[in-house]
Parts: C-alpha cells; structure tokens; sequence
C-alpha cells in the first residue's frame, strides 16, 4: 500500500499522535484563519505582566546559550563575560544596579565585564549568582558550560614551550 | 530530550536539528508519507533522530510569520515505523511540537506563539494532546501553554 493511502486507513487518534497533516484551505481561507489568530494573540499579548515578560526573556536567553553550548563549531566561541553583558541588555538592566542586585562589588563586576577577571573562586561565585538571580531558570551550571567552553578553546589554541630558566613547561597563550 | 522505545518503556535520548541538503536525498514519500521537497525553501524542516544513530524518525516543517512573532507548523510526519498502534517509538509528534515551542521563545521572547491549522476531524484531538487552544480556524499554544508543552516532554 502506498505511504499516502495508509494515512486514509488511521484512525483520527492515530493521525493526531503521530501527524500534522497539510490543510486543504483557499490561500483565501488560510488568510482569514492567521487574521483571526492574529487578533486572538494580540488580545493575549496585551494581558502579559512584567514578571511574565521577564520569565520569558530570560528562558529566551537560556535557550540561546544552550544552543551555543551545543554548537561543535569553535571557531565562534565568545566569553563569558560577552554572554553576561548581553544578559543584561536583554533584562535591559544597567551594570550598577544588577551588581548591587547580585550582592557583587560594583567595581569587580566591571572587571569581570571587560573580561578582566581571571580569578576562578571569583568567577564561581559569579556563575552562582547567575544561577541564584534567574531563580534557577538559567542554572549556573549552563553559565559554567559557556566558561568551560571558553576554557577549552583556550587550551587548544595554546602551545607548549620548554624554558631552560626554571625547567618547566611554560604554556604560551596566543593572542 | 527523550522518546520512549513502546516494547521496553526505555527513554531513548534524542537530538532535533535542522534538515541540510544532504538529507534531503534520503527523505523519501514512501517512508515519510510526503514530498519534503516541497518545503524547501518556504519553510525550516527539521528532523528527530536517536542521538548518534543515523535514521530520521520524524520530520517537520515551520513556517514563520515574524510580523506576527509566530511559527506555523505546517507539517508532521513520523517515519513508516512509528505511527499507528505497532510504532516502535512514542513521543516523537509531541517532541517535534515542544521544539517548535523552544524555537518560537527563543526567536520571539514572551511575544512566542505557535500554531496550526488542523482537519476539522483532528482538532479536538490536538486539543487535548497538546492543551492547544482554538482560534477559529487554528489552533495555538502561547505563554504558559508553551511552556507546558516543554516541560512535559523536556526539550
């Protein structure tokens, strides 16, 4: 039996657990169905609150690191410090005030910012309390995969010399 | 993200990636009940696989309609071996359908929303499968509804 014609053989819960099938709509009757949907969803849209808007901006920024993450590419590896500033340009939150909300010192947060921060206990304690601000949503494990990962492409791109001076390997960073 | 294998009751880990031109070679009518060809292009086609295994166990096709901060799904299709009562794995529509959700959130934030346009025969099903609400014609998750939809199959 042709593919098509065992779809005719399903019963409807079959179909509906295992397909979305094509509609038979007039380009006309398709246009109608999205207005109505789109009057539908702007009703809806308009009754969202800050926490809600908040909540979903923030599960979009999570989405986008685990995608990063996962990405095997490593020629477009970013710092954390890149993904923490974007971070608050999504929440639309100012360095000051989300230094202050973290419980962080203003000035060693603006290190951190310009990727001046080296210091793993301090960027741990970072990492937690980007966890803790987003009440979990974006783990601080997720944030520690995207240092990992900055971590990793480091040492790969390095290389290691021999110095006769104190005769131990000495690793180069390239720039 | 995980489908479940009927026989054993086993989670079986997935992976959903976009199609590439590759694969179109080996998405025929015959195993995944339409011409996929047809989608290329228009829209973004997406298949379901058994992490590190090579068959495509699901296909499916949005569409978006960024003025509207919406994606339609357009079409899904599990392959040969996974539909009906003797399917070897569960979950693979609703896997593809939760996906859909994460890939809306993440493009448009709390402005998201997904939806269809289903036979008239099926929508009550989708309804209750899927918590989907009505809009005339279509049907669509959005906010919590996707969110749901997520959690439940932990895309």
């Amino acid at each position: 039996m042709k593919s098509r014609d065992i779809l005719k053989t399903l019963k409807e819960e079959e179909l509906s657990d295992s397909f979305v099938l094509p509609n038979d709509l007039t380009p006309e009757e398709s246009s109608i169905a999205d207005k109505e949907l789109l009057q539908v969803l702007e009703e809806k849209r308009r009754t969202f609150d800050e926490t809600k808007k908040v909540h979903f901006k923030t599960l979009q920024f999570k989405y986008l690191l685990e995608d990063y993450i996962n990405n095997k590419n490593t020629d477009q590896v970013l710092p954390l410090n890149h993904f923490t500033k974007m971070y608050l340009e999504t929440l639309d939150e100012a360095k000051k005030d989300f230094a202050n909300k973290i419980n962080l010192k203003e000035s060693t947060f603006n290190r951190f910012i310009k990727g001046q921060v080296f210091n793993h206990n301090t960027i741990v304690d970072i990492v937690l309390k980007l966890g803790n601000y987003s009440n979990n949503t974006i783990p601080p494990i997720t944030w520690f995969r995207v240092w990992e990962k900055q971590l990793e492409s480091k040492i790969i791109n390095c290389t290691s010399t021999y110095t006769d001076n104190n005769k131990k390997d000495k690793l180069v960073y390239e720039k | 993200v995980h489908i479940i294998e009927v026989s054993t009751g086993e989670l079986i880990e997935i992976e959903i990636s976009e199609v590439v031109e590759k694969d179109f070679e080996i998405i025929d009518e015959e195993k995944y009940f339409f011409d996929w060809n047809e989608y290329k292009g228009s829209h973004k086609v997406y298949k379901l696989m058994i992490s590190k295994e090579p068959q495509i166990l699901g296909l499916m096709a949005l569409r978006e309609f960024q003025n509207e901060y919406r994606v339609e799904v357009s079409l899904i299709a599990c392959s040969r071996e996974n539909y009906s009562q003797s399917k070897r794995y569960d979950k693979i529509a609703g896997c593809l359908l939760a996906f859909a959700c994460r890939e809306a959130i993440k493009t448009y934030g709390y402005m998201a929303a997904v939806s269809l346009k289903p036979k008239t025969v099926l929508k009550e099903h989708y309804q209750r499968k899927y918590g989907m609400k009505s809009a005339g014609i279509s049907l669509f998750l959005e906010g919590e509804g996707m969110l749901n939809l997520i959690n439940e199959y932990s895309v």
